[in-house]
């Protein structure tokens, strides 16, 4: 499953990588663990699992945004304003069932995600730019929209949120709830499609080299914008699983802030931020840290303030590991 | 063999922002036919090649494929038709392993799917006919211009090439390099393919090509055949006959008062891959020209001088040796350098002319930390006004100025930082008759005030008027010095294109 066709040797590098951000989850659960046991008790796993579903689905998007050299730091606006709307669709309609409801919500995101497209591919503004006029664009629109009012759980359908209490996996106190499997099937799907499709091999591509991209006749214009409409796609199916996950949906705090943590998991993951490199195995684990990393500060009753100093270090940490292995594969292949 | 024409570019014209790089060129690629495409930097070879690969879209002419006027919208399309470029910069894609990157864009699909093992094998074969060292799984990346040269030549075998465009493609390569290439080369003659092959090493060209057009200008001045004639022709072709040594008056000094020691000394300048073994001196008063053809690594050498890239050697100044690390460190051992691209690395173009032209002073005249706004500007006042600049105001931004005007600026900004050795790359380029006869003043008189000053230049005119010495590189080595008297245009081009070993 792993997307990226590097060499044995490279692949051996990145794989070590990897290795390494599990190992820190690993430690972190030692840390924590020794400090308070508690965070040992199924609940803590639980809550992580919890937790890392929305972030793996709209880390898939911004995994290849940032492989074309770009950001996208809209996702949580997005993650806001699909979840209002199809809330208050919910709302008016009762009998309306999950799954239209989740497309209703991709409907919503494919839309916004497109807006950040054309902005970035066809008018050609810097993408950091563009997607920050939409962060703000977007959650405005959410306020609106919902009039500031916020969307409440006897507004949603039982079965959806449901979809976060139960799951079809139970293994002693711990459950794989269906939000977190519909996160692994878009984790899998992802690795497919950038694996074995050309659309896919082109985001790669334009990546490595933009300029060679486009001499060698990669539709670079097309490609970039598929990536944003995608991470907005996404985005607006992370909004409905935000509405099942927290049973309410408040226009003010839905998805807000969540851009940071899903940056710092896809570069955790070893998406490299100067494009051409990242893989959805490694966005896996950078979710998977991060969750722990959160949980771990809430059991151990860090005060909520300290989580951004951390995600802020944590994500510099990795750029600088990055650089390490980076430099470290120039002089193996220096000296071949 | 048939000799119909694959490709045909009749009166084909470009202009890139109103200057004029290719004036009617008609060029005529053959089946079966190697065409060289020679002429001096700046003729227009790359750009006709270009032209013929869908990459610039011609201004003025057209390009028949195949008998038929054919309008090309890109290279994408153009590859269609089984037109390949191979660049002179290789186009790969470093995080792709080599059968992605051969099959960019194109990949073998099973259904829709990219069919991964069919991809490599079809590349790992095409890999071994041509002879790589590599395999269809390593990363680009890590492999050298010449392994990535062969990826492109893959890739455009991939895409059944009719025709192939070769835009300086030996540059990089060792000679073994070359001779490999050279034979694969042969081969797809020997299939009916068209080649150009653009270069300006003219014992290749003499080697390889069944036809060879000579570019001077933008303009063709005349195609031969190898058998027909001979090196010293097509050198007399590619520099033209206009090119006189200007009047004496016009000259440099022959000689020049030289100070015991020379202010300026470099041994043994070597950077991996880029020049190597590269010794010389510039005394105080002196112009020493530095020419050769592009790609030499006569920019490579000054960047290093200047700090901008490590290299090894002893740089000596006064007749010390100086520790550069840094332009900054360069700067403060009163070093200057007015670099080739002065729009990327000379210039603040959104910044006005007063702070442009005091960037380089910024530090003495801002005393107590503040920029002395009124010192700053009456000073940058007056050197415009010496330089003859055309501007309105000092507030008015660089990128609103002419090329010319705009390397005066630059030359101002160094002038007030009144340095000891000046290193000048390509000071005239694209710069306008009038304006450079002011440059080349300028230079003059900065030499007679004492300062030295290598000047890098491919213009041979400017060469000869300018130099009291002239270096030559071929290679990333000095091949040649000569003095004034000695240098004339076709010594100087003989031993830029390797012809002779030595002048002097």
């Amino acid at each position: 499953m792993r997307p990226d066709p590097a060499t044995a040797k490279a692949g051996r590098v990145w794989a070590l990588r990897e290795f390494g951000t599990l190992a820190l989850v690993v430690v972190v659960f030692i840390a924590a663990g020794s400090r308070e046991p508690r965070f040992l008790q199924a609940s803590s796993l639980n809550s992580i699992l919890l937790w890392i579903p929305l972030l793996i689905v709209i880390g898939m998007g911004q995994m290849l945004v940032i492989v074309t050299r770009g950001i996208d730091v809209s996702v949580g606006s997005m993650v806001g304003l699909s979840g209002i709307l199809v809330g208050m669709l919910f709302r008016t309609h009762p009998g309306l069932g999950v799954l239209p409801g989740c497309l209703a919500g991709v409907g919503v995101g494919l839309l916004l995600g497109s807006l950040n497209g054309l902005l970035i591919a066809v008018a050609r503004i810097p993408p950091i730019i563009a997607t920050l006029g939409t962060l703000s664009a977007f959650r405005g629109l959410t306020f609106i929209v919902s009039g500031s009012k916020q969307i409440n759980s006897n507004d949603l359908p039982d079965a959806l949120t449901r979809l976060s209490l139960d799951g079809p996996v139970h293994v002693a106190g711990v459950t794989l709830s269906w939000i977190l499997f519909l996160a692994l099937l878009v984790a899998a799907a992802t690795a497919f499609a950038i694996r074995r499709t050309r659309s896919g091999r082109d985001v790669f591509a334009l990546g490595s080299n933009p300029d060679a991209a486009r001499l060698r006749g990669i539709p670079v214009t097309r490609t970039t914008y598929l990536v944003y409409a995608f991470t907005g796609a996404l985005s607006g199916l992370a909004g409905v699983m935000y509405a099942s996950r927290f049973g309410f949906v408040n226009p003010a705090t839905a998805g807000q802030g969540m851009e940071l943590s899903v940056i710092a998991a896809v570069v955790i993951g070893s998406t490299k931020v100067t494009g051409g490199s990242g893989s959805v195995l490694g966005v896996l684990l950078g979710c998977l840290l991060l969750g722990t990393i959160n949980v771990a500060l809430a059991v151990l009753g860090i005060d909520a303030t300290w989580q951004l100093l951390i995600y802020g270090l944590v994500i510099l940490l990795a750029l600088l590991v990055d650089k390490g292995v980076q430099g470290a594969m120039t002089r193996w292949q220096g000296a071949r | 063999m048939q000799t119909n024409p694959l490709v045909t570019g009749r009166a084909l014209r470009m202009a890139f922002g109103g200057v004029e790089v290719v004036k009617g060129v008609d060029v005529e690629l053959l089946a079966g036919e190697v065409h060289a495409i020679v002429g001096e930097n700046g003729a227009g070879k790359s750009t006709v090649a270009k032209i013929l690969a869908g990459v610039h879209r011609p201004t003025g002419g057209l390009v028949e494929v195949g008998g038929q006027e054919t309008l090309l919208e890109g290279p994408r399309q153009a590859l269609a038709l089984g037109i390949a470029l191979i660049h002179q910069e290789p186009l790969t894609f470093p995080d792709l392993t080599v059968a992605e990157n051969i099959f960019v864009g194109h990949q073998p699909l099973k259904g829709r799917l990219v069919d991964w093992r069919k991809m490599e094998s079809r590349a790992d074969e095409l890999l071994s006919t041509l002879g790589a060292r590599f395999r269809s799984r390593d990363l680009a990346g890590g492999l050298s211009v010449a392994d990535q040269q062969m990826i492109e030549l893959a890739s455009a075998l991939t895409h059944n090439v009719k025709v192939l465009l070769m835009d300086e493609t030996t540059a990089a390569l060792t000679p073994k390099e070359v001779a490999e290439l050279f034979e694969i080369v042969g081969r797809l003659r020997a299939d009916g393919c068209a080649i150009a092959f653009v270069s300006h090493r003219l014992g290749e060209v003499f080697e390889i090509s069944d036809c060879i057009t000579v570019m001077r200008d933008g303009e063709k001045v005349g195609e031969r055949r190898p058998a027909e004639t001979e090196v010293g022709e097509i050198v007399r072709m590619m520099i033209g006959r206009e090119i006189t040594v200007p009047p004496s008056s016009e000259r440099a000094p022959d000689s020049v008062t030289r100070t015991e020691s020379p202010t300026f000394a470099v041994k043994s300048l070597a950077s991996k891959g880029r020049f190597e073994e590269v010794s010389f001196e510039v005394h105080s008063g002196e112009v020493v020209a530095l020419a050769g053809l592009v790609g030499a690594g006569r920019t490579e050498v000054c960047e290093s001088i200047f700090g901008v890239r490590p290299m090894t050697g002893v740089v000596e100044l006064d007749g010390k040796t100086v520790q550069i690390r840094s332009p900054r460190e360069a700067i403060a051992l009163g070093l200057a350098m007015v670099p080739e691209d002065r729009q990327h690395d000379g210039l603040l173009l959104p910044m006005s002319l007063a702070h442009n032209a005091t960037l380089a002073t910024v530090q003495s005249t801002a005393r107590t930390g503040w920029l002395a706004d009124k010192q700053e500007r009456s000073s940058a006042k007056d050197y415009l006004e010496r330089l003859h600049t055309a501007y309105r105001s000092l507030d008015q931004k660089a990128k609103e100025l002419s090329g010319g005007n705009q390397q005066k600026i630059v030359l101002a900004k160094w002038l007030m930082a009144a340095p000891k050795v000046l290193i000048l790359d390509e000071p005239t380029r694209g710069v306008d008759v009038g304006a450079k006869e002011e440059v080349h003043r300028l230079v003059r008189d900065l030499a007679a005030q004492g300062m030295a000053i290598l000047m890098v230049s491919s213009d041979l005119s400017e060469v000869l008027a300018m130099g009291h010495r002239v270096l030559v590189m071929r290679e990333g080595r000095l091949v040649a010095e000569m003095s004034q008297a000695e240098a004339t245009a076709e010594k100087v081009m003989l031993a830029a294109t390797g012809q002779v070993s030595s002048a002097a």
